[in-house]
């Protein structure tokens, strides 16, 4: 089914919305969470709290993509189990070894940093990402929203991993500048 | 500011860009279930790539070489030479241009100017030519190929006492024979009604190369560039480019090759 007639089932508060999306777009969402959560029954917890939220968001949300919709509903949510459950723990998920990385971006000690807003933040990378190559982009977002392994994003362009690898690293050492002169550091 | 922070942020990424990485991984999916994998870009594809690429070329080039007779000629007949000269032009004044067009025995004509800036044409004639008066003449019809599929050209420049330019032949496709040449060329002289050799001022080593044309080579074309600035002073009139070759035609079920030549012409008028 496309995807405006899923929506349109949405808005008529059709529940067969919630049995064409699972159809659609259930392994795809699963996928995503399993990334960030390395376990099938929180994954899919999660994904059942996907559909909930967007029951609830359509009306009145009309989203232009259904499943980016979806996917950042999934990816928050499957964040929040993380930090819920794995509080204080390390666990060995793509997503836990994406976050390191990360962790290379952080620009110096700041006292607004905690004033940013998540939001803009995401903008701001946004911003930066349009002025990379589709190259360093496609696999930052890969690796860094979707949570997919090393292995996964090199085959996005048929690339070796230390290629891929090498990339990323250059991608988050430039981040790291750019959210510098932005002034998200001291 | 936190990892998971920056991580959360991710979440709020434009749709476009979001969407953009989404197509690509859906295609990248769809490959590795049909089982594509895209290996070129490990280092290991590319060493074994490059290994099979130069054991081609080897295994390649020595068909070329077998096929083209040069290795089971039954007539002996000599490659081309290794070692020989290369010449020099000095003209004082002017521009001279020519174009030359004709098979090996070919007559030409040639025009010039006052203005200092001198073109010639030469047009092609088949069959017996001034060119090739006072040189052993094969009688084509007494020979088992036919001289007439190949075509010589030569075009050329002379300015600022330079002559320079390009010649070549081509070799009809309906030929019933291939040819191997070699790099190298002499340059005679006509005079009066003799054509001569003309020295060289220096010499050059030719690059031990034997170049096939015609069935099997893949080309019916051969061209290559020349100058004569290592001539010393030349003095104004006909003179041509000689150009050794081979041809290699099947007689009696033998791959047997007869030694010809082939002329390209220049004319220089100061």
């Amino acid at each position: 089914m496309e995807d405006a007639k899923i929506v349109q089932l949405y808005f008529d508060r059709d529940e067969a919305a919630l049995n064409e999306t699972q159809s659609k777009y259930g392994k795809y969402l699963l996928k995503i969470a399993n990334n960030i959560l390395y376990n099938n029954e929180d994954s899919e917890e999660c994904v059942n709290d996907t559909y909930l939220s967007a029951w609830n968001a359509m009306p009145p949300h009309r989203p232009d993509v259904l499943s980016l919709f979806l996917g950042k509903l999934t990816r928050g949510h499957a964040i929040d189990v993380y930090r819920k459950n794995h509080a204080g723990k390390r666990i060995p998920s793509e997503f836990t070894t994406s976050i390191d990385e990360l962790e290379e971006c952080i620009p110096g000690a700041s006292d607004v940093e905690d004033n940013l807003e998540a939001k803009r933040l995401g903008e701001v990378i946004s911003g930066f990402l349009r002025e990379q190559s589709d190259e360093a982009r496609n696999l930052f977002v890969g690796r860094y929203f979707y949570a997919d392994s090393l292995k996964d994003v090199a085959a996005y362009y048929g690339m070796s991993e230390a290629k891929a690898k090498m990339i990323l690293f250059r991608t988050r050492q430039k981040l790291k500048d750019f959210l510098d002169t932005e002034g998200f550091t001291v | 500011m936190d990892k998971e922070k920056i991580s959360e942020a991710l979440s709020y990424l434009d749709d476009d860009i979001i969407k953009e990485t989404d197509a690509l991984r859906q295609k990248s999916a769809k490959r590795r279930s049909f089982g594509i994998i895209n290996i070129a870009g490990r280092p290991w594809v590319k060493i074994g790539l490059t290994a099979a690429a130069c054991v081609l070329i080897i295994i390649g080039g020595g068909v070329a070489v077998y096929r083209s007779g040069i290795l089971s000629r039954k007539k002996s007949a000599p490659l081309p030479d290794l070692a020989s000269s290369k010449f020099a032009y000095t003209s004082s004044d002017g521009i001279t241009q020519g174009l030359s067009e004709g098979d090996g025995f070919a007559t030409d004509r040639y025009d010039t100017s006052d203005s200092g800036r001198n073109e010639g044409t030469r047009e092609n004639a088949v069959g017996t030519s001034p060119a090739s008066v006072g040189e052993k003449q094969v009688a084509a019809a007494a020979m088992p190929y036919d001289m007439t599929y190949i075509t010589s050209f030569c075009t050329y420049t002379c300015k600022d006492s330079k002559v320079a330019g390009s010649y070549g032949f081509d070799l009809s496709e309906n030929a019933d024979y291939y040819v191997v040449t070699g790099d190298r060329w002499e340059l005679e002289f006509l005079n009066s009604d003799t054509w001569e050799k003309v020295a060289p001022k220096e010499e050059k080593a030719w690059p031990a190369i034997a170049i096939p044309i015609g069935q099997y080579a893949g080309t019916n074309h051969y061209s290559s560039n020349f100058n004569l600035d290592c001539y010393g002073e030349l003095k104004d009139g006909s003179y041509r480019i000689v150009k050794k070759i081979w041809i290699h035609k099947v007689v009696g079920g033998n791959d047997t090759s007869y030694e010809e030549s082939v002329y390209c012409d220049l004319e220089i008028k100061k």
